[in-house]
């Protein structure tokens, strides 16, 4: 079993942004990371609407996340915003999102019910933001080895 | 699930050499092929009746197989014909035979009711050794359910995405179109214009060398993928109103692909390339394959992280969209077909009469 309703570390703040997203299964659940078109971070879950095709395949534009089978985009609050060749978005063509907090230099995300996600539980980490001494200096040992 | 009462590609012509006893698993069955005497196939069961040891382990003499565990000798058809040190051979001593045809440069097997087997039912592959056509043949493993490769053919949106610097072309004339569907007795009929579409860089045109280019395929039980298309100048498709076009093309190239489940996890993938030698020399030949082998792969990459995704999440439903007809199509009509299996006695005439019977659902959305 594992506890839901809290904040989890997904990521660090410098591992996502640009055109690839980041794929990372969290609490058993494939989920993908990125920055949206005004910066802000997003969790999503794994797998497009359409085919279930996992999204950290696909691509980072403007309005979102674009699916790298059929090409369906998809945005930071898990909307479908565009079916390429079809004009109607259906209803249900939406993602799971997962309330993202980015804060001290990591990106946290709330796996369970997203009502509860209080940003304020989330703790600090204020040492992160000194200046040479931040986590992409070289005195923050950092480990690269994370599997999916 | 799988459908048992159809022809399944087995492999190419070329993988079953004369003296060679040669393993696949179809269907999870584990089965021995071999040629005979007269250059026909047979295949057997892998197991021998006796203590279970396979088949592929033994030893060809004439046209029967002998199990060199314990030495039982088998025929062709399956049967038992001699038993080292025993005059009495059981009417149990028998493995499973299963018949085979060659057609196209293919070897098909039959996995369900060998007295229903109707070698009419196999597809023409298009152009397969035909003196006028250059082909190349491969054939690919995937570590995904059968279903999966089905639905990637029968939706080519996907060109413009998965395969966007192959056979995408880096253009969205796939991505953007929507192709007729029609229903065929066996499977869907699609056809398209891919308009703008850009000519093959191994051409060696300028960049920017566009073409209209009709394509038309059949999709049929249990998963054969046959497609031809025809390339022109461009505002051909405006000239044919979007019809399918009657003048001469400038280009013409064709495929056959069959996807044969090894088991519910696994499925195999044969594929042809096909140029006509009007239009093509050999070195566009291998160029051709050369992008279709790395579109594959780009395939492969989707679908089996497609596979992982439902894998770890089962319950998640499916979104249909208006690209996806001809796929749900097809799931309709399989799923039928194998429904109709499970009925004792059913199985047969099913076989026999594939027509389709089921109305498909209007389309939710256009």
């Amino acid at each position: 079993m594992l506890l839901r309703n809290a904040w989890y570390i997904a990521a660090w703040a410098d591992e996502i942004g640009g055109e690839q997203p980041l794929g990372r299964r969290i609490c058993s659940e494939p989920t993908v990371l990125f920055r949206d078109g005004s910066g802000r971070a997003a969790a999503l879950a794994d797998r497009c609407c359409h085919r279930a095709a996992p999204l950290h395949m696909g691509t980072v534009v403007e309005e979102g996340i674009q699916c790298g089978y059929h090409g369906l985009v998809i945005d930071g609050s898990g909307r479908c915003v565009h079916i390429p060749g079809q004009k109607l978005i259906p209803e249900d063509a939406r993602v799971r999102s997962y309330p993202t907090v980015e804060k001290d230099q990591m990106v946290w995300v709330w796996m369970g019910d997203p009502a509860k996600a209080d940003p304020t539980a989330i703790v600090d980490f204020p040492y992160h933001n000194d200046p040479g001494n931040g986590p992409t200096s070289t005195t923050c040992i950092r480990s690269r080895q994370i599997t999916r | 699930m799988f459908l048992r009462n159809c022809w399944y590609v087995a492999g190419w012509s070329h993988h079953f050499p004369e003296d060679d006893l040669v393993t696949r698993t179809i269907l999870g069955d584990p089965i021995v092929l071999y040629r005979k005497g007269d250059g026909g196939v047979v295949a057997l069961e892998n197991r021998c009746c006796h203590r279970f040891a396979p088949l592929s382990r033994g030893r060809k003499e004439g046209d029967d197989l002998r199990c060199m565990y314990h030495g039982l000798k088998f025929a062709p058809s399956g049967r038992c014909i001699e038993i080292p040190q025993q005059d009495i051979i059981p009417s149990t001593a028998v493995v499973r035979s299963y018949p085979v045809v060659e057609q196209d440069c293919w070897v098909w097997i039959w996995m369900g009711e060998p007295g229903v087997a109707d070698a009419r039912l196999i597809p023409r592959a298009l152009n397969h050794d035909h003196p006028g056509w250059l082909m190349l043949t491969g054939e690919l493993t995937y570590d995904a359910n059968y279903e999966l490769i089905n639905d990637n053919l029968l939706d080519l949106t996907h060109l413009s995405y998965v395969h966007q610097s192959t056979l995408g072309r880096n253009s969205m004339s796939w991505g953007e179109s929507r192709p007729k569907t029609a229903r065929i007795e066996r499977g869907p009929r699609i056809e398209r214009w891919v308009v703008n579409h850009p000519r093959p860089n191994y051409l060696g045109l300028p960049p920017g060398s566009l073409s209209d280019m009709w394509a038309s395929y059949d999709y049929v039980v249990p998963g054969v993928f046959l497609l031809g298309t025809k390339s022109y100048p461009t505002s051909m498709a405006a000239d044919c109103r979007m019809l399918p076009p009657t003048a001469e093309p400038d280009w013409v190239s064709s495929t056959s692909q069959a996807v044969t489940p090894i088991s519910e996890h696994q499925t195999i993938y044969y594929y042809s390339s096909c140029l006509s030698r009007t239009f093509a020399t050999e070195e566009h030949s291998r160029q051709q394959m050369a992008v279709i082998e790395r579109a594959f792969a780009e395939d492969r990459a989707m679908i089996e992280a497609q596979q992982d995704i439902i894998a770890s999440t089962p319950e998640a439903r499916m979104l249909r969209l208006s690209s996806d007809g001809a796929l749900n199509q097809f799931r309709r009509l399989m799923a039928g077909l194998i429904d109709a299996e499970q009925v004792p006695g059913v199985a047969a005439s099913s076989a026999a009469e594939v027509r389709q019977t089921r109305e498909e659902a209007p389309h939710a959305i256009a």
